[in-house]
């Protein structure tokens, strides 16, 4: 990346803080959360999930991992992995598996919430979890 | 350099020379496999039903017995991706006083590794000479004598990317003088940066004495790479070169920097030795001579390219005004080359199979077996040339298959959960694909380089196009979502012939002319000219059109003149993964313009009634009646479902049979005033988005759950001479036929309408 482009990507980065705090952390509560774990496919789902999905799926911070399902026993396995972001990389699979695609997609919900490093946020998911 | 494509988690991989096949004739089938096996079993089965959703009803497939079933000593074929221009080795390129290579360039990926520009260089024994970019992305001569030595001279000073330059490097014997010239040529419109404001290119001269005059060698000059080595008479290549080449030339003297620039228009010297120009090829009716390249210095150096690098493109001349480029062949004078172009993998034929006289059309594969590993290679038996063997014919759309073959969507596109809403599901074919991009890309890929793909072939493994197989965006998806429709013909006891869509293209409206009904795939996007022409030269003539799917009839594609099972399209001004350079718009196997059949003034909705509106991989939804499914016209498609009965709230698909991709009934773009819109889908969610040519500037609303545009639209209506047409308006509508053992409200309104086109009789007005 050289100069020009991590001037454009630094502007960027500033306005997607300004979204995160002014748009996203509201929206990050028990029941946004909630109504994920029961349907993270939904065609019901309120505008604040919508909205949260959306910030969340845009991958707004280019540091951050980058996660997938790759499906270890069809239609029965899912196993947590990573992007290598290399073009002719394979993904890095990790050791946590699931037996259900609800659940799968829920993991990385989450995990992304933690990811965004923002102690409010945090603490709503870790209540969540508990 | 040769890749082995059976190392990852597949095994066994195989392909054939094409899709569609009648009988009396031979297809030919290419296998390789991983190292550890010994021998694999080949069957040529019948594909039925191909999802294997615990939630559907499960794989399907018929043994059929052939002469070619049976066992087979395995072997490792390997992969030679990289595009390139080979000029066989002459006398006249041995050059013992002296020369100069010279050529404009466009280096995509500069710092991309060592690369070849014009070369007639032996890697392994470090001799000969040639024009390249260093490491660090910077002009280079090298001139190589073997054991004696080898000298590389580097300009030093790095190109910069997607900018023109002329480069060149000359060689006096007599003085042992070398010169290099890296000079930007950087206009106003050849260029993405401001030439006033942001390039940094510098030009540079470097002049040295050296002590190395090269020594001999026979492999060939080399353009866009170099010669690692020859095996037998091949020559293997590798330091592929990612960029544009324009108007590249050997003189046999040494030149300086006046001397270039008049060899770049009017290469007539005496001192030139060989002088190509692209452009040579282009004739009215685009490039019709697809791998040849001309020498126009009279020494008959002529040389053809290989894995199909990109041709009709701007030039180092390009001004901007003109974007046809048979209307300024001069300005296109260009080849765009990559190192993960493939046209063909070129495997020498392992088995072939004859079709047997009397086996019936229909959808078949050789599945390869290995111990537990297994691979399929589908493709089509056509009944008998002239005749047709039964009333339906279910047009497989294989220009489809092969725009989205190998699609790497699933890794590369960062952005696609947003369009599927949810994190991706990769399986095995689509890590192996994705370790493997020797393979080759689909329509939807970017290259190495970051340009778009616009050349698909069958000729190669296509992992995409295989039973079993489901799409990394979580439904089974083109070839293995049509067989959800070849499996409910059987269930149903329909008895259909298939044909493709390189038969369409090729025997036209005759073709269709011998069947009561045809009905479509799921998602039929590519199609040429002459297809369009043939349905609707059909559908006046009385013809009876199923289109099963969504997002239909809407890339302008077409085929290869010298590889009829190879495609092109140009993304522009449509719903697209990438985007073709400014100039770049038209089609170089015909001169056509690619882009939509709706910017050609040939919207989908003119021929069936319904064009696309939105997309969205999420979820599907349901269609509800609409007034003229009560009609007297009308209601005949909903005979035995009831008034209130939303239809198609199930489904293998998204959970719908309104989904994916969907079509709306818009008379503005054609839908016939007459037709009947029998039903219509809502409940769509915000990721179900309207298409970006839809709408002249940006406005919020353009999602399901506040978009009235957004829906699928199921149409009916008749054409002249007792013709007719039905349209679903969604790609997921095939994925609901199974539901409840078949009985149920898609699958009846499907069968309602089938039964009526192909019987006998007029159709309701």
């Amino acid at each position: 990346m050289n100069d020009a482009m991590k001037k454009a990507a630094a502007a960027a980065a500033d306005v997607d803080q300004h979204i995160l705090e002014t748009r996203i952390r509201p929206l990050v509560t028990p029941e946004t959360i909630a109504e994920h774990q029961a349907d993270p496919f939904g065609a019901g789902h309120g505008p604040e999930l919508e909205m949260l999905l959306r910030f969340l799926r845009r991958n707004p911070m280019r540091t951050k991992p980058r996660y997938l399902l790759v499906e270890t026993v069809p239609y029965k396995e899912w196993c947590l992995a990573l992007y290598h972001r290399r073009r002719g990389e394979g993904p890095t699979l990790t050791d946590t598996r699931f037996t259900s695609r609800e659940a799968a997609q829920h993991a990385i919900f989450l995990k992304r919430l933690l990811d965004l490093d923002d102690p409010t946020i945090t603490s709503v998911v870790e209540a969540a979890e508990h | 350099m040769p890749d082995s494509p059976v190392s990852g988690p597949l095994r066994i991989l195989g392909y054939c020379d094409r899709p569609n096949v009648r009988p009396g004739e031979t297809l030919d089938f290419y296998v390789s496999c991983a190292e550890e096996l010994e021998t694999y079993q080949a069957d040529i089965v019948k594909l039925v039903h191909g999802d294997l959703d615990p939630r559907g009803p499960g794989y399907k497939e018929e043994v059929t017995d052939t002469s070619a079933n049976g066992e087979y000593p395995a072997r490792t074929q390997l992969m030679y991706p990289g595009s390139y221009a080979v000029v066989p080795d002459n006398e006249a390129l041995a050059l013992t006083a002296g020369f100069t290579i010279q050529a404009l360039v466009w280096p995509t990926l500069p710092l991309g590794g060592e690369q070849g520009i014009v070369t007639k260089w032996s890697q392994d024994e470090q001799a000969g000479y040639g024009l390249f970019i260093d490491g660090d992305g910077c002009l280079e001569l090298r001139l190589g004598a073997g054991d004696r030595g080898t000298v590389r001279i580097s300009s030093g000073e790095g190109m910069v990317e997607h900018c023109w330059y002329l480069v060149a490097a000359s060689f006096d014997a007599a003085t042992g003088r070398a010169r290099l010239h890296q000079e930007p040529v950087v206009y106003a419109a050849n260029a993405p940066v401001s030439r006033q404001a942001t390039f940094v290119g510098r030009a540079v001269v470097v002049e040295r004495d050296v002590d190395v005059v090269p020594g001999s060698t026979n492999v060939p000059l080399i353009m866009a790479g170099w010669t690692q080595r020859l095996e037998d008479d091949r020559a293997i290549i590798g330091g592929h070169y990612n960029g544009k080449l324009d108007r590249p030339r050997v003189s046999g003297a040494p030149l300086g920097s006046e001397e270039l620039w008049a060899l770049v228009e009017d290469p007539s010297s005496a001192d030139v030795v060989g002088a190509w120009d692209f452009s040579d090829q282009i004739t009215p009716d685009g490039i019709r001579e697809f791998t040849t390249i001309t020498d126009r210095s009279g020494h008959g150096l002529d040389g053809r390219t290989v894995n199909a690098p990109v041709r009709a493109m701007t030039g180092y001349n390009w001004s901007g005004r003109e974007h046809a480029f048979t209307h300024a062949p001069d300005q296109y004078g260009a080849i765009h080359f990559h190192d993960d172009d493939l046209d063909d993998a070129g495997w020498e034929v392992d088995f072939q199979l004859t079709i047997p006289d009397g086996l019936r059309s229909g959808v078949y594969a050789a599945r390869l077996r290995s111990g537990d590993n297994e691979d399929y290679v589908p493709f089509y038996v056509l009944p008998p040339k002239g005749t047709a063997t039964a009333p339906i014919a279910f047009l497989a759309p294989t220009n489809s298959y092969l725009a989205y073959a190998n699609d790497h969507m699933g890794i590369d596109a960062e952005l696609i959960q947003l369009a599927i809403g949810r994190a991706v599901v990769l399986g095995t074919q689509d890590i192996h694909k994705h370790l493997h991009r020797e393979l080759g890309n689909s329509l939807y890929d970017l290259h190495t380089d970051g340009s778009g793909v616009c050349y698909s072939s069958w000729q190669r493994p296509l992992l995409t196009v295989r039973p079993k197989y489901r799409h990394a965006f979580g439904n089974v998806w083109q070839f293995n979502a049509d067989l959800h429709l070849v499996d409910w013909f059987a269930a149903k006891g329909f008895e259909i012939d298939v044909i493709t869509d390189r038969d369409l293209h090729d025997e036209g409206v005759e073709l269709l002319s011998r069947y009561k009904t045809v009905v479509t795939g799921s998602h039929p996007e590519y199609t040429t000219e002459p297809m369009l022409d043939a349905i609707e030269a059909y559908l006046a003539d009385g013809g009876r059109f199923m289109y099963m799917g969504g997002n239909g009839f809407y890339w302008v594609a077409n085929y290869n003149p010298e590889n009829p099972h190879m495609i092109e399209i140009r993304r522009h001004n449509g719903t697209q993964m990438w985007t073709a350079e400014p100039g770049e718009y038209y089609l170089s196997f015909t001169g056509e313009m690619g882009g939509l059949w709706r910017n050609r003034g040939r919207a989908p909705q003119k021929m069936v009634g319904v064009g696309f509106i939105a997309q969205g991989q999420d979820i599907s939804s349901y269609y509800r009646r609409k007034p003229d499914s009560f009609a007297e016209g009308g209601s005949w498609v909903f005979e035995g479902i009831g008034d209130d009965e939303l239809i198609g709230n199930f489904g293998l698909c998204g959970d719908g049979a309104a989904g994916l991709e969907l079509d709306w009934y818009q008379p503005e773009l054609g839908s016939p005033a007459h037709a009947y819109v029998l039903a219509s889908s809502e409940g769509h969610t915000n990721v179900m988005l309207e298409v970006r040519e839809n709408f002249g500037t940006t406005m919020p609303a353009h999602g399901g759950d506040e978009q009235p545009n957004v829906r699928a639209d199921l149409v009916y209506f008749t054409t002249p001479n007792d013709g007719g047409v039905f349209s679903t308006g969604s790609i997921a509508w095939c994925g609901s036929l199974s539901h409840n053992d078949y009985d149920n409200n898609v699958s009846r309104i499907t069968e309602n309408v089938l039964r009526r086109f192909s019987s006998e009789g007029p159709l309701p007005q």
